[in-house]
């Protein structure tokens, strides 16, 4: 088994200091001031890889690891990390366009290493990655692959006969099915799958070696199936007002404020409930 | 503009997709009735009475399937619209519509986008809405390639059934016996309540990573009880499984649109706080006045949420009982 | 022999009324430790004596009674405000121990802009104190990363230290009287003036104590006028530790205050910075105060970098957006304790100081024998974030994986192996081993050598006023 992950490196946005969002003419946000971070979906992805390759050893069958992604220099860090991680290769497609809505342009770009260098038979990646939101690329991959794609996955576990088993929600319930690669994994809510961290030796003993970096460029004139046509196209940014009332109960002790609270309001809505 | 609206009519969610759909096409466009049909997936779970009444189009089309796998539901919709013209396919909001609007789009060198919120209709493109940025800003965009091919956003509307619609014109397909897909070996299904209880309920008491362990997730999970509201948690309390996943609330878990919601040691995150904006009251109880939460509730008490939701349990309970 | 822990909840109770005598059994495991022991308490392992109670106190009265029952009885006493140490001064090292809790004393009893004054009961919250105060435009000046969390009087009894301390100076110099409970029951209160020379500065027995003389119950501090509009805030990124220790030392002897001077190495950089100082250290600085004055400071502090190569100046935004989310509230201490129970990567770090001529050299051996020797270790670094005429801090940070060992183990297999080497290394070269987060109860191994000949005076201390030995036994001082 030959396994793909692919993940996006954004800003953590939670730390944006309040109200603080500048959209310049060209509608780009900035966002530099913050930590960047692996998309939490997508961190999901690679530890999830992890644990199926720390299961699939035990089985002595263990599978190759790719971690890949699409962006500038700002990746390396991580790849870095990814490779002291025990991935076999940390790759980065050297891309300066702006791809935060361009999901069909990272779905052509995959699939293009997939075809063309990585031949990998099972791609994991997360849903949807903070800034764009577009929640698109695994299912426009799986439609330029021909392949068929789960979504939802929160567990994945190897199975006899170079199958896996996957655990995804649906929108009424949960499956646990048996899935035959070649396919593409989109991971959804996955409970304790924080990425786990390589110490000092592992980064010393695998970490130094060089993340390959292919330009995006090269890439596509070379042979890639061109992108199916997005045909949407960002025309403007605006704040979401969240703002409320917000008034704030005042009061001595904890006791009062909720006193206060519970006759002066709580009281009254809950009679109407 | 001509559209169809592709239902899923397996799921015990088919009512919600159907009203959800229905008022999106009410709120954003102002269509004949011979503009728009439904296409309704379904197979011999579904009684199709209850499926032609909750439909949102007077038109429907009833595809007989034998289970709703996403690429075989792909197949037969290519089949069944191809040579048609449409301008618009809308999706539901649910995990399967916004999967299937994408890959359709793909299918059919239609333009695509999940999650929108509203619509403006050109005369050759469509202006889209939706969140980006993690919640805490919004795009417009504009699709220029048609079909257009939308999901709607998650919790847009309560999904309540529509207008009344008299007299439906029902057509009919069937691809029940065709073959199922290759590469699934095995599939197991657990059903499990699609709406939960959190999203019916009235009164929610929201819990953020400060409420601190699991242990003070499940005190928080019987005062809940007490003060007669259901439990909802944010991301991080979810993802380190202090709390099940089905009491998750915001982008990724449920979108609430309770009469009313505390939210305890919550930082108000925007990709949570739109699992909770519908609340028509917010009250919000931190300990740090800075929270974003704060300035987005119609209420707040800055102090230990403990203390203020034990105190607040004594005055419910000696309160009148509720009806 | 004590009492049984029957008897302790029943005095406890008829003393303080039952809704502040704690006995829930997780609330006491919960109280047997700190911070210190938290790989230990995710686990749901406690491996410290359970406390017979937690008691709450709502007055010095009530203090008073505590102690004097404990006294009469032999029983051990934790003293605890804001539950935020780090360092085991919490940990209930004796059977039957009596946590008593002074968070409900927490009214801010005066604050006094003319004589700069504020005056709070030991369980006042800083944070609530700092945004009274800034409403009306006034500062304590003191910010640790705790403040949220934190207490007065915990604050006052472990020797605090904030985020301006460069020019603020640490909680000691902030101080300006308070009243503390022996454990004779002698309540004793200090006035508060600007300065005396009556005798030696008793307040310094009462500072920094860690619950191990007496019980703290009011202070006062100083407050400073809050201009935040005139901060000038810099930042820079730099080849090596050295010279950034190099340029502290020239903006220090020269006379400058900032209140930020901060340096980061590139491993403890990685954890802030790395979106735009990767593989570097940085500096940052930052001065306040009436604007002639900030304005002066950070125009000679740039002139003081520019002189030496490979500083790189960092657009301020990156520092401020940084420093703004640099505290630890509630939901970054739950953050945290997810990541450890998924990952078993927990950080800890260790605080020393040292004069300038021996500082880079405590860095740099720390760091290097500590990745060397330590299994597992995922990262090691460390930051200078308070500075001195005479020298600066070292605050060492260190991640490990914690491997083929019971939650129990993890202390002695990783925590204290590197509290060891740090420690040993500093006193060796001269510097202090503790820099503002108390000894705890796991470097009193080292407090002789600590001290040296002047253990003396301590000792002496705590003979005289806790000849019993009940307050926080095994706290500063070994537990006989």
């Amino acid at each position: 088994m030959n396994i793909l992950v692919c993940f996006k490196v954004v800003p953590d946005l939670d730390l944006m200091p309040g109200g603080d969002w500048n959209v310049d003419s060209r509608l780009r946000v900035e966002t530099g001031y913050v930590k960047n971070i692996i998309n939490p979906y997508d961190e999901s992805a690679l530890e999830i890889a992890l644990q199926f390759a720390d299961k699939a050893d035990d089985d002595q069958c263990s599978p190759g690891l790719t971690a890949l992604t699409i962006g500038d220099s700002k990746a390396n860090l991580h790849l870095k990390t990814l490779r002291a991680l025990s991935f076999d290769r940390a790759v980065r497609i050297d891309s300066k366009e702006d791809l935060r809505f361009r999901p069909e342009t990272c779905a052509a770009l995959i699939s293009a290493y997939i075809n063309k260098i990585g031949k990998n038979n099972v791609v994991i990646m997360g849903r949807q990655s903070g800034v764009g939101d577009n929640a698109q690329t695994p299912l426009i991959c799986a439609e330029m692959m021909g392949w068929p794609c789960i979504t939802q996955v929160s567990s994945i576990e190897p199975a006899a006969g170079a199958c896996l088993r996957v655990t995804n929600l649906v929108d009424d319930g949960t499956c646990r099915q048996t899935i035959e690669p070649p396919c593409i994994l989109a991971i959804g809510n996955a409970p304790n799958s924080y990425l786990r961290v390589p110490t000092l030796k592992d980064i010393k003993a695998h970490g130094q070696k060089p993340v390959e970096v292919i330009d995006a460029a090269v890439l596509m004139a070379t042979g890639g199936q061109p992108a199916l046509p997005g045909g949407c196209e960002l025309l403007g940014i605006e704040a979401i007002d969240r703002r409320r009332s917000g008034i704030i109960i005042e009061g001595e002790t904890a006791a009062e404020k909720t006193q206060a609270l519970y006759y002066s309001y709580l009281k009254g809505w809950l009679a109407g409930i | 503009m001509k559209y169809k609206i592709v239902l899923n009519g397996c799921s015990s969610t088919y009512r919600i997709q159907a009203g959800e759909t229905g008022a999106f096409i009410r709120n954003n466009l102002e269509s004949q009735p011979g503009d728009g049909s439904t296409i309704v997936f379904y197979n011999d779970g579904a009684a199709k009475e209850n499926l032609i009444a909750a439909s949102p189009t007077t038109r429907l089309h009833l595809v007989k399937i034998n289970s709703y796998r996403p690429e075989a539901v792909l197949t037969y919709l290519k089949e069944l619209e191809y040579g048609i013209e449409c301008d618009l396919y809308l999706f539901p909001g649910d995990y399967a519509g916004s999967e299937l609007s994408t890959r359709f789009a793909a299918r059919t060198g239609g333009s695509s986008i999940a999650a929108v919120d509203k619509i403006e209709p050109g005369s050759e493109s469509l202006t889209c809405y939706r969140a980006i940025y993690s919640n805490y800003l919004r795009g417009r965009f504009r699709l220029g390639k048609k079909p257009f091919c939308l999901s709607i956003a998650r919790g847009l509307s309560a999904g309540a059934p529509g207008n009344q619609i008299e007299k439906r014109q029902v057509t009919e397909s069937d691809f029940w016996d065709l073959p199922e897909n290759r590469f699934t070996r095995d599939c197991e299904f657990t059903a499990a309540d699609p709406v939960g209880e959190l999203g019916r309920a009235p009164f929610i008491l929201a819990a953020g990573r400060g409420v601190k362990s699991r242990e003070k997730t499940e005190m928080l999970g019987k005062i809940a009880k007490e003060l007669g509201a259901e439990l909802g948690v944010s991301r991080p309390v979810a993802m380190s499984a202090w709390a099940p996943l089905d009491r998750l609330l915001g982008i990724s878990g449920t979108m609430a649109r309770p009469k009313l919601c505390l939210a305890a040691a919550v930082s108000g995150a925007a990709a949570f706080y739109a699992g909770i904006e519908k609340s028509k009251k917010i009250v919000a109880i931190n300990i740090d006045a800075q929270a974003p939460l704060v300035r987005a509730a119609d209420v707040a008490i800055i102090d230990d949420y403990e203390t203020v939701l034990k105190e607040l349990v004594k005055l419910v309970q000696s309160g009148e009982p509720r009806e | 022999m004590s009492l049984d822990k029957e008897t302790i909840v029943e005095k406890m109770t008829a003393l303080l009324g039952k809704d502040n005598v704690v006995t829930d059994e997780q609330v006491l495991k919960e109280s047997s430790v700190d911070r210190f022991r938290r790989f230990e308490e995710l686990h749901g392992v406690f491996t410290q004596p359970i406390p017979a109670a937690v008691v709450y106190v709502h007055s010095t009265e009530e203090v008073k009674a505590v102690l004097n029952f404990a006294r009469e009885n032999n029983i051990n006493i934790v003293p605890r405000t804001g539950h935020s140490a780090t360092e085991g001064g919490l940990e209930t090292a004796v059977e039957n121990s009596i946590v008593v809790d002074g968070s409900g004393m927490n009214k801010i009893i005066s604050i006094d802009p003319y004589n700069m004054l504020a005056t709070c009961q030991c369980g006042a919250s800083l944070q609530e104190l700092e945004d009274k105060l800034r409403e009306d435009g006034y500062t304590t000046g003191h910010s640790p990363q705790s403040k949220p969390l934190a207490q007065m009087g915990g604050l006052v009894a472990t020797r605090s230290i904030g985020q301006f301390s460069t020019l603020y100076g640490g909680i000691e110099d902030m101080v300006v009287g308070l009243e503390a409970v022996f454990p004779n029951g002698k309540v004793t209160r200090i006035k508060n003036v600007p300065r005396r020379a009556a005798g030696p500065d008793i307040r310094h027995v009462i500072i920094g104590n860690e619950g191990a003389l007496c019980y703290i119950t009011e202070v006062t501090v100083k407050i400073f006028k809050f201009t935040p509009e005139n901060n000038v805030l810099l930042g820079y990124t730099l080849d090596n530790m050295k010279t950034g220790f190099e340029i502290l030392r020239e903006i220090m002897v020269n006379g400058y205050r900032p209140s930020v001077a901060r340096l980061y190495d590139p491993a403890d950089g990685s954890l802030h910075f790395s979106h735009f100082a990767a593989g570097k250290c940085v500096l940052i600085l930052m001065a306040e105060g009436p604007k002639p004055l900030a304005d002066a400071t950070g125009k000679a502090m740039e002139e003081i970098v520019s002189k030496y190569g490979g500083c790189k100046k960092v657009e301020p935004k990156y520092i401020q957006v940084w420093f703004d989310n640099l505290n630890w509230d509630v939901g970054k201490v739950a953050e945290e304790r997810e990541e450890i129970m998924a990952t078993k990567n927990i950080g800890n770090t260790t605080e020393v100081a040292g004069t300038w001529d021996i500082i880079n050299d405590i860095y740099e051996v720390c760091v290097e024998r500590i990745s060397s020797e330590i299994p597992d270790i995922t990262l090691i670094g460390g930051h200078s974030s308070h500075s001195y005429l005479n020298g600066t801090n070292m605050y060492f940070v260190y991640y490990y994986n914690v491997v083929n060992c019971r939650p129990e183990e993890e202390i002695a297999k990783y925590h204290l192996p590197i509290k060891k080497i740090i420690v040993e290394e500093t006193i060796r070269a001269g510097g202090s081993m503790c820099h503002h987060h108390g000894v705890g109860k796991h470097r009193t191994h080292w407090i002789e050598d600590e001290y040296g000949s002047s253990y003396y005076i301590l000792e002496t201390l705590k003979e005289a006023f806790d000849p019993q030995g009940i307050m926080n036994r095994g706290t500063i001082l070994p537990g006989r």
